[in-house]
């Protein structure tokens, strides 16, 4: 499990974080969920080790110390961006980026990792013919689904998805988000999702946060309809959501 | 990519075509007769005649385009005819010429880079510290002063208190390493200013920060950003090689090196215009031909600036 206890992070006077304390769990899909503005891409900076906190502690499984401070294997947490493109190295062909990790934190040998590279574009649903083509020349699409494929070479115990649904059209982000449903099923990895759609959220999440202002002001367990949402502001984003759907069907 | 060199080949020879063509009709603005000088060094006291018969010889008497036409067609072969200044085929002149100033240039090239690339490097990783802003007013103080002036700053130290160098001469290597090292110095300061800043560019990127949070040692990352932040340099260094062969007249003339600078300086004092359209266009095709070497580097470098108009979602 990977748990915050406490934690508070401050830019200047701005308290970005305040206080969080969260359990995301092996095996299951955390989501938290919120405004921009409501602390949440901090918080996966944080657990992504990208980012001290000031105060309080990020621990991973049964440990005692602190994440940072006990120098953890940062392959255990693996992060899939928004912005995917700005994620990959441009010089790196499609095949180099799943290779990376494989070769780098795994050091399995080429002719397994061969057979891996196929097995994860098979999983994330990468044409493989596009292996050899450099990132930039890839779609949208088709480099979060390499972002993914990298994370999950990786072998991670968690991974991350930072508002890393957001920008891509409803089609494209309902058939990953499935995919990733599929996926969920069939490894032990425990996913965090951080984001502002409360679609995205009822359809992965096995524990919901909504977070407001650095702080988590509500918990949902295995969700079942929006009505589950007590706290106002939640109900807020329920009408929010609401209102976005029936923009769309207009 | 072969379409792209392709393309980028037809505007350098554009370019070069320009070049000839601004030459020829400057020189030919001159106030001072070509055919008067000539004739003056070969008769001392020529009647109208004989300027009217060298003028001939030359084709002078022809009108400019014509010239012009002349002159080109026998340059793309590499015929550049007699000086009127030493008589002697301009081919074997500038071949003998260009021998040193080739090998200052590749040499100032060699310092320029291993002055620019460690001392980027250091002012990087040291950003806001001590050895950041050293370096960075000994980049200020290099630029600020110009390279005749090193060179003899050089001559002082090197060759005349610690006799480590002979002061003229361009026989063997050794020869090269002060004027090398006066050129490198001034062009090498703003060189690491652009390298600094483009590693410091690189090491704030995106994907070299979630490279670090996913694991990815860190000189696996130093290679993602020097490849990342080489082709502003190599852009630089190709450029300061150009400038090098262009500009080399100073250098040359203060370490006496017998280089086509100091060829060109002669030609000019001598109105000695065949020469001088033949000295600038090589300097012009080696100053493009450098230029395009550094920018085929860079396409292989950096793909992202290269790359072919990306794909979208269907």
């Amino acid at each position: 499990m990977l748990r915050t206890e406490n934690v508070t992070k401050k830019y200047g006077q701005q308290t970005a974080v305040n206080g969080v304390s969260l359990e995301i769990k092996d095996n299951a899909v955390t989501v938290i969920v919120g405004e921009s503005g409501s602390g949440k891409s901090t918080l996966a900076r944080m657990l992504s080790l990208i980012e001290k906190p000031d105060s309080g502690r990020i621990l991973l499984d049964d440990s005692n110390s602190d994440l940072i401070s006990a120098k953890t294997d940062r392959r255990l947490i693996q992060l899939v961006m928004q912005d995917a493109a700005s994620s990959l190295d441009p010089h790196q062909s499609a095949r180099q980026v799943i290779d990376e990790p494989l070769k780098l934190l795994i050091k399995m040998e080429k002719v397994q990792r061969a057979r891996r590279i196929e097995e994860l574009c098979d999983m994330v649903k990468f044409p493989k013919e596009k292996l050899k083509n450099k990132v930039t020349e890839l779609s949208g699409g088709q480099q979060k689904r390499l972002c993914i494929a990298r994370a999950l070479a990786a072998e991670p115990k968690y991974i991350i998805f930072d508002e890393a649904f957001s920008g891509l059209d409803v089609t494209l982000r309902r058939c990953i988000l499935t995919m990733l449903k599929k996926l969920r099923e069939k490894l032990e990895t425990g996913f965090l999702i951080i984001t502002h759609d409360l679609d995205t959220a009822m359809f992965m999440a096995d524990r919901i946060y909504v977070m407001r202002s650095g702080n988590i002001i509500e918990t949902l367990d295995r969700p079942k309809s929006f009505l589950d949402f007590k706290e106002d502001y939640s109900k807020e984003l329920v009408r929010a959501a609401e209102y976005k759907r029936q923009a769309l069907q207009i | 990519m072969i379409k792209r060199i392709l393309s980028r080949l037809l505007v350098l020879a554009v370019v070069l075509f320009g070049v000839t063509l601004l030459t020829f009709f400057y020189t030919s603005l001159s106030i001072v007769d070509a055919a008067q000088a000539l004739a003056v060094r070969r008769f001392t006291r020529p009647t109208a005649e004989q300027v009217t018969q060298v003028r001939h010889e030359l084709g002078l008497d022809q009108p400019l385009a014509k010239q012009y036409a002349a002159w080109l067609s026998k340059a793309v072969s590499g015929e550049f005819g007699n000086s009127y200044n030493t008589g002697k085929p301009i081919i074997n002149e500038l071949s003998a010429s260009l021998q040193p100033t080739l090998k200052l240039a590749s040499m100032a090239l060699l310092f320029t880079a291993l002055l620019s690339i460690p001392l980027g490097v250091w002012s990087a990783s040291g950003k806001g510290g001590i050895a950041d802003k050293s370096i960075y007013l000994f980049g200020i103080v290099c630029m600020s002063v110009p390279n005749y002036w090193i060179g003899f700053m050089l001559m002082l130290a090197f060759a005349v208190n610690i006799p480590l160098f002979s002061i003229m001469g361009a026989d063997d290597l050794k020869d090269f390493i002060l004027p090398a090292l006066a050129v490198a110095i001034p062009t090498s300061a703003a060189n690491i200013r652009v390298f600094r800043s483009s590693l410091l560019d690189g090491y704030n990127s995106d994907f070299v920060m979630y490279a670090r949070a996913r694991g990815i040692s860190e000189i696996k990352i130093a290679g993602m950003v020097s490849r990342y932040a080489l082709p502003p340099l190599v852009t630089l260094l190709g450029q300061s090689f150009g400038f090098t062969i262009a500009g080399s007249a100073m250098i040359e003339f203060v370490f006496s090196i017998p280089g086509i600078g100091s060829m060109l300086v002669t030609a000019l004092g001598s109105r000695d215009t065949v020469t001088i359209n033949a000295c600038v266009l090589v300097i012009a095709v080696i100053f493009v031909a450098v230029n395009f070497l550094a920018e085929i580097i860079n396409a292989v470098l950096d793909p992202k600036k290269h790359t072919k108009e990306r794909v979208y979602d269907t």
